[in-house]
């Protein structure tokens, strides 16, 4: 609602303020919501940027307005908190402590004995429960009788008897929106939520819960919450989320230094010998062919990878996003659900499954999980499971917590061999799939005899939010299902002699091998490799491949151990690298890995602008070769969606990393898993958002560095300008301060930064 | 302090598992003859019973703190965790071999103050107020213990722990036996004590795996310790009857109502603590110290897993049931097969001289077993597999029950003989009757009527309560708006608008006097 249309209701209206019909309920609900970013579910984990809405504004404009309504800098915004600010007391978190017991008990529906009424939603449950509850007086459940069955009426009901006018309504249902934002944010995604379970009855059930509770106090505040004279208080006012001067000081430090490195890079050994930079970025083919090229995510994490094999292989390596431009929906053998395997902001468009080559061997575990389960869920069974079990669970978790490190999950786990297929494409769209992805990375000529196709996953035990290690551009999944694919889709002969009359000529001995680097134990797991037995030195070519990985992994394990935790111990190299690998499968560590923690930039270019550049696995890789792309298609493509992605990432770290109890999930230590979707901190309250503590800092180590992104960009400066033209998202996040834009057209020239008139030197 | 460890974190956790490897290495000593330990006055005595406890309380201990070092890592209170669950972790200890009750109260107010302590670990609002409650509950049984044991001191002097406990000539029995009752519940998180309980959550996850599997369990182990004091009256054990049956319903019902991992973990608490005092009661004492010492390792394991609970729904999602009905007969056989293998070697035992503790055990067992078998069909339609689940299912109940008769056997002699005042049978069928009712209310059986009144047990027993603010009728009338038809917006006349709520409701307009 803006200010005009209430100037305009307040003019027509001299005598009386006007109230908000059902309708006008609706409307004004979703947009009271829009401060709330929607969150995903736990199991696949997003990152968004919490201050997503403020977006269109610049970033300390949008901090400003952020700490209004989140956090302790709120501004009291509903008429318990103006109570509790002038008189004392604890309304507020008792109207929140209701309302969030509600959300628990509607949203999650897996308790046996549920909600009454809770599959007509949050509302109707509310109701009913309440309009039964004998510790109430008749007053209290004739409030919840009295009120009509469609939550919008109520909500108008509720905000006209509370005396709050149509031109006050907005303002009056921000401050509910956003006094729980986990709940809101969940609501407001829709995920696996049934009819019922929506803004408006969520709204209803708050101001019900609030007039239940405040009655007629209700009106011991103007309509207006008098805000003018009753701002925050100011022994609450804290400092406000970020220092900006100390936030910019850091970016500018860490900034120069990594462009003045990509500028004077320092050669390092193996890359150097290799590489011959030609003029358009990549090295020249032919001259010397390359032994193995490797395709990785544009994930931080890949840059250690890359860099290692790099140096002790020589190989050549390319980054993009990790679901390698296959939206998939992918039916797995033995799983009743199809899942997706895009980033979430891709629907999928193709459809894939899994077939079995063998024989399929049985799991039994989920019957045994539906066991345990049916007997944990019963009135008498639990009595009896408990003793029955408890004997041998004692004895598990005992062995778990003293010799961690149990089987080896995910890409390792797989027992029968099986191919992925697309049964609805036709061959032009494979050979579209397969184009799409060597134009995006650049990798059109040159290709080496063994190219690997690297997903990456990440297997933790006993962790909420595994998902968020993952692959996010598999939405949340490992990335080794879109590896085979993709390998499987270039090494098919009918796609091949389509990408040659494209142009692309892909050798008859080149073989394309699928992948999982496993970012916890930084193990890298070939795919397939026994099925496909095309070439006919596979066997040499493998065992090659394969010791390169492995002294990569070790190296970065290595490496990776002096930031984490508890990373290095006395003992032999030999125990230690045991000890790192098994890190993940530990149920009782909180911190496995890092995670994307310590990103910093991004550079879209090709390798060279980086090559033998320690990057410490701070920034996101995508590779570009502009020559190839004189219209600007794939960079404008690279704009829209990684660089967006990345964005999304930087901040959600930032943020979570900068108010850790706002918009970070807080620590570990004391969460519980409600239903499949989030975590509490607490037997009840809001929802948490955003990264744990422990993916951000822990006492004593170094965790993140809160930096905004920095997009380095190598192509000429015109055709930046166009794509930022073309993608106005960007450009404001570029104009806002969101991230930086540091650009050149060539190897050879100098960095310049975007800045609102256009381009300046970068100092 | 290096990697943020500290003294506390690497000394704690070796000397607890020190202390479980030489609870085991006493247990070989002490099977035969109990071992006695004097200390001046006082001293600890081990015993079967006692060593089983210990071994519980040490073993949970030594994992706890274990998983602790690396799951509390980087938390400003860790080294607090490690000196308070030493601390609960030797105290509960004591409590179990103590010689004398002195020793044993003294035990119990230290393993109180320490709980209150780990509750309120964190500092976080909530956590203070949830360490508040938990005072506030606990002091109560504190108090309770302190004056039984005076009256115990005045009366009888220090009675000697040392095996059985009999006391002799007359003395206040009935009002000490009702205080150990009340100190009991207190621990064991009994209606109408069970609130502080769910609070145990706020704490970090070592904290509610150390608090569910050892220290709730004290108020059945000083119950059976005491029990020539608690038992020898029947109105204290017809009380501890209703007290365990009551706690077992609601706590049934608490857990079923909640999905949150963390939480139905703490409800499920409080029913096993019924279901415990329950066994206590009717004089199954081997059944009921074999029930909390299984059931505190499968707390303090399932406390300590609850991360996996996104990975276990994710395939849970997978792996959906099959919606398909299985046919009549399959369905007998799925209760028959199971309740007539438990009930077979139930009858064998009875044959041996029956006790309440086979009735109860029993009972449940058959109950899982149907439960695993159901679910069995609703996994496979193959015939071979379903059999194989019913029959494998019942064979392990009857097997466990068989096991638990030899250790029923074998803690004899450590273990106070079933008091004559312990209910007679007629308590099989309060609690059976009780247990239909759990089921049929969360199952949702039942008419129109049973729903309505379902509804308000749901509000009873789920919802916090909310305190009303005053004067809850319509509030004041709603300035009626001189809005035309141009109004901007999506603006309604609100007494219009209220008119139409009241038409629905037949409700007192607004502005009619409250």
């Amino acid at each position: 609602m803006t200010a005009t249309t209430t100037d305009e209701a307040r003019d027509r209206t001299p005598t009386g303020p006007a109230f908000l019909d059902p309708a006008g309920v609706v409307s004004a609900v979703f947009e009271a919501a829009r401060p709330v970013t929607a969150t995903w579910p736990l199991d696949t984990f997003v990152a968004t940027n919490p201050l997503a809405w403020l977006e269109d504004r610049h970033f300390a404009e949008a901090l400003d307005e952020a700490g209004r309504i989140f956090g302790p800098g709120r501004v009291a915004a509903t008429p318990a908190e103006v109570l509790d600010l002038r008189d004392g007391g604890d309304r507020a978190s008792r109207i929140d402590e209701q309302v969030a017991t509600w959300c628990r008990l509607v949203i999650d529906d897996h308790a046996t004995w549920g909600a009454p009424e809770r599959d007509k939603g949050l509302w109707t449950a509310w109701r009913t429960v309440t309009g039964a509850d004998r510790r109430l007086t008749d007053e209290g459940r004739g409030l919840a009788r009295r009120l009509s069955a469609d939550p919008a009426e109520a909500v108008a009901v509720l905000l006209a008897e509370a005396g709050v006018g149509a031109d006050l309504a907005p303002a009056r249902l921000r401050g509910h929106l956003t006094a729980l934002p986990g709940w809101t944010a969940l609501i407001r995604a829709g995920h696996r939520t049934r009819p019922g379970v929506d803004l408006v009855s969520y709204a209803a059930v708050r101001l019900a819960v609030e007039r239940l509770l405040l009655g007629t106090r209700l009106l011991d505040v103007d309509p207006d919450l008098g805000r003018l004279d009753l701002d925050v208080d100011p022994d609450r006012r804290r400092a406000p989320i970020v220092d900006l001067a100390e936030l910019e000081a850091a970016e500018a430090t860490y900034r120069d230094g990594l462009l003045g490195a990509l500028a004077h890079p320092v050669p390092s050994r193996g890359v150097a010998e290799s590489v011959t930079p030609s003029p358009g970025g990549r090295p020249a083919p032919a001259a010397t062919r390359r032994p193995v090229q490797l395709l990785c995510c544009i994930d931080v994490r890949s840059e250690g990878l890359r860099r290692h094999v790099e140096g002790l292989g020589g190989w050549e390596t390319f980054g993009v996003a990790g679901f390698f431009g296959l939206a998939i929906r992918l039916q797995r053998c033995g799983e009743e659900v199809a899942t997706d395997r895009s980033p979430v902001i891709v629907t999928p468009a193709v459809d894939a499954r899994e077939v079995l080559d063998g024989e399929p061997v049985p799991d039994l575990r989920p019957a045994a999980d539906d066991a345990f389960h049916v007997a944990k869920e019963g009135v008498a069974a639990p009595l009896a499971l408990a003793e029955v079990a408890g004997w041998g669970a004692g004895a598990v978790a005992a062995w778990r917590t003293f010799r961690p490190g149990g089987r080896a999950g995910g890409a390792r786990r797989r027992r029968t061999a099986s191919h992925l297929e697309l049964p609805a494409s036709t061959l032009a769209d494979r050979v579209d799939l397969a184009h799409g992805l060597l134009r995006t990375v650049g990798l059109t000529h040159g290709f080496a005899r063994t190219v690997i196709v690297c997903g990456h996953g990440s297997d933790t035990r006993n962790n909420p939010f595994a998902a968020g290690l993952t692959c996010g551009a598999c939405g949340g999944h490992p990335g080794g299902d879109n590896a085979r694919l993709a390998a499987a889709l270039l090494g098919d002969p009918e796609v091949r002699a389509g990408l040659a009359e494209r142009g692309i000529e892909i050798p008859a001995d080149t073989w394309f091998v699928a992948a999982e680097h496993d970012t916890a134990s930084d193990e890298v797991v070939l795919l397939d490799v026994d099925r496909d037995v095309d070439p006919v030195d596979h066997e040499d070519r493998l065992a090659a491949v394969e010791a390169v990985l492995a002294a990569a992994g070790a190296a970065l394990r290595a490496e990776r151990a002096i930031d984490l935790p508890d990373g290095r111990r006395r003992g032999t190299a030999r125990r230690e690298d045991r000890r790192r690998r098994r890190r993940g499968r530990d149920w009782a560590e909180v911190l496995p890995e890092w995670g994307l923690a310590g990103n910093a930039a991004m550079v879209i270019g090709p390798r060279s602008t980086t090559a033998g550049v320690d990057l410490h696995r701070r920034v996101f890789l995508h590779s570009y070769a502009a020559e190839q792309d004189p219209e600007g298609a794939v960079l404008g493509a690279i704009f829209g969606g990684p660089l967006v992605v990345a964005h999304w990432i930087s901040s959600q770290y930032l943020f979570s990393t900068l108010a850790p109890e706002t918009f970070g999930a807080g620590t570990k230590a004391t969460h519980n898993v409600v239903g499949d979707f989030g975590v509490l901190s607490g037997p009840s309250g809001d929802l948490r958002r955003g990264l744990p503590l422990q993916s951000v800092s822990v006492a004593g180590h170094r965790g993140h560095q809160p930096l905004r992104l920095l997009a380095v960009v190598e192509a000429p400066l015109a055709r930046i300008d166009a794509c930022l033209a073309a993608n106005p998202q960007v450009a404001a996040l570029v104009d806002g301060d969101w991230m930086a834009l540091a650009a050149r057209p060539g190897a050879g020239s100098p960095w310049s930064r975007r800045v609102a008139a256009g381009w300046e030197a970068w100092s | 302090m290096k990697d943020g460890r500290s003294t506390c974190s690497e000394v704690v956790p070796r000397s607890i598992a020190v202390g479980a490897v030489l609870a085991l290495g006493v247990v070989v000593a002490a099977w035969s003859d109990p071992v006695s330990l004097e200390l001046g006055p006082t001293g600890l005595w081990v015993d079967r019973a006692s060593l089983l406890v210990v071994l519980l309380v040490t073993g949970v201990g030594a994992t706890v703190t274990s998983f602790a070092r690396r799951s509390l890592r980087g938390e400003p209170y860790r080294d607090r965790f490690f000196v308070l669950a030493a601390v609960v972790t030797a105290a509960s200890a004591v409590l179990a071999t103590a010689a004398t009750i002195t020793l044993l109260t003294g035990a119990w107010l230290v393993v109180s103050a320490g709980v209150v302590g780990l509750i309120g670990l964190t500092g976080t609002p909530e956590a203070r107020a949830a360490a508040r409650r938990a005072r506030r509950a606990l002091a109560v049984g504190d108090v309770a213990l302190v004056a039984a044991t005076a009256l115990v001191l005045a009366t009888w002097g220090d009675v000697s722990l040392r095996g059985p406990l009999v006391v002799e000539g007359p003395g206040p029995l009935v009002l000490v036996g009702l205080l150990i009752v009340v100190a009991a519940a207190t621990r064991s998180a009994q209606v109408p004590a069970h609130g502080w309980l769910i609070g145990t959550v706020w704490a970090p996850t070592p904290v509610s795996a150390l608090l569910h599997a050892g220290v709730v369990n004290a108020g059945g182990i000083v119950t059976i310790r005491l029990w020539g004091l608690v038992g020898a009256t029947a109105v204290v054990t017809h009380l501890l009857l209703l007290i365990g049956t009551l706690t077992l319903v609601v706590g049934t019902l608490q857990a079923r109502a909640r999905s949150d991992v963390k939480g139905s973990l703490a409800a499920s608490t409080v029913a096993q603590m019924g279901f415990m005092t329950l066994a206590v009661a009717v004089g199954a004492h081997a059944g009921a110290l074999l029930h909390l010492v299984a059931h505190g390792m499968f707390k303090a394991s399932l406390f300590l897993g609850s991360g996996s609970a996104v990975s276990t729904a994710r395939r849970a999602r997978q792996h959906p049931r099959s919606d398909a009905r299985p046919s009549g007969p399959w369905r007998i056989a799925a209760v028959a097969v199971p309740v007539a293998m438990v009930g077979a070697v139930m009858l064998f035992e009875a044959s041996q001289g029956v006790l309440a503790a086979d009735l109860l055990l029993a009972a449940v067992l058959g109950a899982a077993a149907v439960a695993v078998a159901v679910s069995g069909l609703h996994r496979t339609s193959a015939a071979g597999p379903r059999a194989a689940v019913m029959v494998g299912a019942g064979s392990i109940g009857g097997a466990y029950l068989l096991l638990a008769h030899a250790v029923d056997a074998a803690l004899g002699s450590a273990l106070p003989a079933p008091a004559t005042t312990a209910p007679g049978l007629a308590w099989l069928g309060m609690v059976a009757v009780a247990a239909g009712i759990t089921a049929a209310v969360v199952r949702g059986v039942g008419g129109q009527r049973v729903r309505s009144a379902q509804a308000v047990l749901y509000g009873a027993v789920v919802v916090p309560r909310l305190t009303e603010g005053p004067c809850l009728a319509p509030v004041r009338p709603v300035p009626v708006s001189g809005t035309d038809a141009a109004a901007p917006g999506p603006v309604a006349r609100p007494d219009a608008l209220v008119e139409a709520s009241v038409a629905r409701t037949s409700i007192q307009p607004l502005g009619a006097p409250s």
